[in-house]
């Protein structure tokens, strides 16, 4: 059409000059002053308009996620037509990109509400929202704009456990424990009569003086859990053909023995060689065993942005990371494969007084001996295909 | 809120009666501006009553391509109709151009068919109005062609069954509607010209003509515009987009109003000039100049009065030279081809006019150099261009960085004011701390600190040697019912102190609940604490 527009020009200017038609520079300023002016509407309102998006930065596997997106038009030009598409992850939406078009009064304020679904895992970019304003004669190029992404961050699965019993051997804990030699002396649980061999400060004088035949004080015998779950995460310590599903398994196994011992109100930590492709260097660094609800979620996010790729060694990793971790800290460690060089390690470590728990994940070979060697060794192995397997932990 | 098929339907079909609408009174106007040409090139001419035929040709035509349309015809079937058409027509148009005039005259004209068949059948009269007529009949024909045109889009993309490829977001009859606008446009524009320069001395004859062609380009601005939004809502129905319910109330409004403030603006601005743009060049340059003169004599005369009080305050005696004289400024006196000078009004009409018509023209340049980049690229191989091309780029960014400069200036100023006036979050005045104003690092730290002013009043004060770690053992025994707040609290604390990683609203919302409920327990302990000090007392 700019070729009529051309020649329209001229004609225009022809008229002016030779047929002395003054109407003729008022037909030049309607019919370009409908581009200039619609060209220069759409541009003014386009970059008057502003987005917010108000969500929840953290959700919860398989939660319905409200997300509303307000729009708000700060200049006095309204916005005849603003077409709106919201980019969002194909995990959280089946439904594909969010498409709106709406109009806004000067000043006027729109809303659009969708929800997310948290199927997967992960750490999300909702948006960027692109944004599309004209004029409405349309003579003018509509104006395009967009607003950056934000992120949202969906917590892996977590599978309640009832039943998980992690060996410890820290004393004096807030855990009832059935071997005698975690006596707490905090928690009386009984008195008896005394027998030979019963030790002099055991001995309770009150009631021994009201009943008028010793007494001695029994204790109730308790333990202190402090995990630290190592997260082994190299790609080539599982098998290649079923890598991604073993390793969600194992970060769910992860996220769930987490939440278990947070809810004990002990404390716990993760260690793992996974990636996060949002941290600077992708490296993750290592959380240590706390306690409490806050710390809990920082572990999520952390398992929620996790990915697996050729990184260090696990023997590696233990061999870097256990030694600091206090005597009677259990060592949950949650891997693919377990192989001559895992099981050294492991003695290692227990050979420092900490306890291990080898979880192995996924279709592993050579379960049955690595459970041999597991039991010659003294610690459990469990080992699970998939998330039915946790089954076990789940019976009262 | 997106309509199913029969919505579609109901949409479709009040858009496309709004459009023929729409065409028919342009072509009225059309018809206004034939009707206009005709009485001044042919003064003995009547055009009365024709713009009541004019009006049912436009009905005819529109009445005829729906006929078409709906009986699919062969090209002879078509020829065919269209030939009978035009004679009952041209019948029609001949007993109406002559009972014009009554119908003793109508008789006479028949009565002299027989004698002198051609020159009574092709009289002026006749053949003044069959030109007209079909022309606008003709126009009328040609802008329903591309109402068709969309109406077929439309349908086929509302459709129950869309084809798979989708439709663009400007359609191909937009083109077509916007290219006979324009031609049609030039066409009346020509003819209205041609009208005033055949009978200038006729009263009202500009304001009419003026008024008729100003009417059909808004009219034709209103078809755009609703063609627009026939494109964009087929675009956005085929893609599932989600409208607003009012989006089409909101556009007619828009519409309205947009084409209202325009052809306002068109009708003021000037469209006539005293001064040519040479001459208007010339003055523009004589006030720039006087501007500069002017500054240059405020400059001497601040040097001038500096140097007499630097001689008074050394005690010299000052020197003899007095402020310069105020440069002088005459307007030079400018005549029209007549003799009589041009006002000072006419002066600045004139400037604005070239202002306008240069922006025009530079506006109108840079889109068609827009939309045809390879004659851009041709045009920057030319040395002049190339330098034109990059003083502009200068003057762009040396005009955006000042802009931006004076921008940032204003705004650290202000910033500066506001501190002055107010701390973050603290007002200076009454010395509170205003949460809602602080950030949520600064949030996270209120609430800490708030639990150690409050844990100390409860008799549980923080040591200067513990950090928060060691304190929150100490607490953990005194509010077990509220470990996990002061754990959560406490990790709080700790990332905000001492990591750089950005504090989210969230998390400070978590740290005020946590505050809440270790207040709570901090409370309750108090309570018992105050209770047995008095169960003691007594």
């Amino acid at each position: 059409m700019l070729t009529e527009f051309v020649l329209f020009f001229f004609l225009l200017l022809i008229i002016a000059a030779l047929l002395n038609g003054e109407f003729a520079f008022t037909l030049l300023y309607l019919v370009f002053g409908a581009v200039l002016f619609g060209w220069a509407w759409s541009r003014q309102a386009g970059r008057a308009v502003r987005y917010s998006r108000k969500f929840e930065e953290r959700a919860f596997w398989g939660e319905e996620i409200p997300i509303r997106i307000e729009i708000q038009n700060t200049g006095w030009l309204p916005v005849p037509w603003l077409y709106l598409h919201e980019s969002l992850p194909v995990e959280l939406a089946p439904g594909g990109p969010v498409k709106h078009v709406l109009s806004l009064g000067p000043n006027g304020r729109a809303e659009i509400a969708y929800q997310l679904q948290g199927r997967k895992r992960g750490r999300y970019p909702i948006g960027p929202l692109f944004a599309t304003c004209g004029d409405p004669i349309g003579l003018a190029r509509p104006q395009d704009y967009s607003a950056a992404p934000d992120h949202i961050t969906v917590f892996p699965k977590i599978i309640p456990l009832t039943s998980l019993h992690l060996p410890s051997r820290s004393p004096q804990g807030t855990l009832r424990h059935r071997q005698p030699i975690f006596e707490d002396p905090a928690r009386l649980l009984n008195k008896r009569d005394y027998t030979a061999g019963d030790s002099l400060r055991r001995i309770d004088w009150k009631s021994s003086a009201a009943l008028g035949r010793l007494q001695v004080k029994q204790f109730e015998p308790s333990i202190a859990l402090e995990a630290s779950i190592f997260l082994n995460l190299n790609a080539s310590e599982y098998e290649s053909q079923h890598r991604i599903d073993a390793t969600e398994l194992a970060i769910v196994v992860a996220a769930s023995i987490a939440n278990w011992v947070a809810e004990q109100r002990q404390a716990v930590g993760l260690v793992t060689n996974g990636i996060d492709p949002y941290a600077e260097n992708r490296s993750v660094s290592s959380l240590p065993p706390r306690k409490g609800r806050g710390h809990l979620m920082r572990l999520l996010e952390t398992l929620a942005r996790l990915q697996s790729a050729p990184t260090i060694g696990l023997t590696d990793l233990l061999r870097r990371e256990s030694p600091p971790l206090p005597w009677g800290t259990t060592v949950v460690v949650i891997t693919g494969r377990a192989d001559e060089s895992l099981f050294d390690e492991l003695i290692q470590v227990q050979r420092r007084g900490q306890n291990v728990v080898l979880i192995l994940t996924g279709r592993a070979i050579n379960i049955q001996k690595a459970a041999e060697q597991a039991r010659n060794f003294g610690f459990p192995l469990y080992a699970f295909q998939n998330e039915a397997g946790l089954d076990i932990w789940r019976r009262s | 809120m997106n309509g199913g098929p029969t919505l579609a339907r109901q949409n479709e079909r009040l858009t496309v009666t709004l459009a023929h609408l729409l065409v028919g009174l342009m072509a009225l106007c059309f018809g206004l501006v034939c009707v206009l040409l005709a009485e001044s090139a042919a003064p003995g001419w009547d055009g009365r009553g024709m713009i009541p035929a004019c009006a049912l040709a436009i009905l005819e035509a529109s009445l005829t391509t729906w006929l078409l349309k709906k009986r699919e015809m062969s090209p002879a079937q078509t020829f065919a109709y269209r030939l009978a058409e035009w004679v009952i027509l041209l019948i029609l148009l001949k007993l109406f151009a002559e009972a014009r005039f009554g119908f003793i005259h109508l008789a006479d004209n028949l009565r002299a068919l027989g004698q002198n068949f051609w020159s009574s059948l092709l009289s002026r009269e006749f053949v003044t109005a069959a030109v007209i007529v079909f022309a606008v009949w003709q126009v009328c024909v040609l802008f329903n062609r591309a109402i068709a045109e969309m109406e077929i889009t439309y349908l086929t993309f509302a459709g129950d069954s869309p084809p798979p490829v989708a439709p663009e977001t400007h359609q191909p009859f937009q083109e077509t509607l916007g290219r006979h606008f324009l031609l049609t446009g030039g066409l009346i524009a020509l003819l209205g010209g041609l009208s005033l320069q055949a009978d200038s001395a006729r009263p009202l004859l500009q304001a009419q003509v003026t008024a008729v062609i100003v009417a059909y380009f808004a009219l034709g601005l209103i078809l755009l515009g609703l063609t627009n939004f026939t494109s964009l809502a087929t675009f956005w129905r085929y893609n599932r987009v989600r409208m607003a319910p009012h989006l089409s109330i909101h556009w007619v409004m828009y519409s309205l109003v947009f084409l209202a403030v325009l052809v306002g603006v068109a009708l003021w601005l000037p469209t006539h000039y005293k001064l040519g743009l040479l001459d208007t060049l010339r003055i523009l340059i004589g006030y720039l100049m006087a501007f500069v003169a002017g500054i240059y004599y405020l400059i001497l005369v601040a040097l001038v009065g500096l140097q007499r009080l630097a001689s008074r305050l050394f005690g010299i005696a000052a020197p003899a030279s007095s402020p310069p004289p105020p440069p002088a400024f005459e307007p030079q006196q400018y005549l029209q081809p007549s003799g009589q000078p041009i006002g000072q009004g006419d002066i600045l009409n004139s400037l604005f006019f070239w202002a306008i018509f240069i922006a025009v023209l530079v506006f109108a340049f840079r889109q068609f150099l827009m939309a045809n980049p390879q004659l851009a690229a041709i045009l920057r191989r030319f040395g002049l261009v190339r330098f034109l091309a990059s003083l502009w780029g200068w003057m762009k960014t040396a005009l955006g960085q000042t802009s931006e400069g004076a921008a940032a200036a204003i705004r650290r100023g202000l910033s500066r004011l506001r501190r002055a006036n107010r701390g973050p979050g603290v007002s200076a005045g009454r010395g509170y701390v205003s949460l809602r104003r602080l950030p949520p690092r600064q949030k996270v730290f209120f609430y800490y600190l708030a639990l150690l002013r409050r844990a100390g009043e409860a008799g549980a004060p923080r040591q200067d040697w513990q950090t928060p770690y060691e304190y929150e053992k100490t607490l953990l025994p005194d509010l077990p019912e509220a470990s996990e707040s002061l754990e959560g609290l406490t990790a709080d604390f700790l990332q905000a102190r001492y990591s750089r990683a950005e504090i989210s609203p969230a998390q400070a919302e978590h740290s005020r609940s946590a505050w809440e409920r270790l207040r709570q327990a901090l409370r309750v302990r108090q309570k018992s604490s105050r209770a047995s000090e008095e169960k003691a007392g007594r």
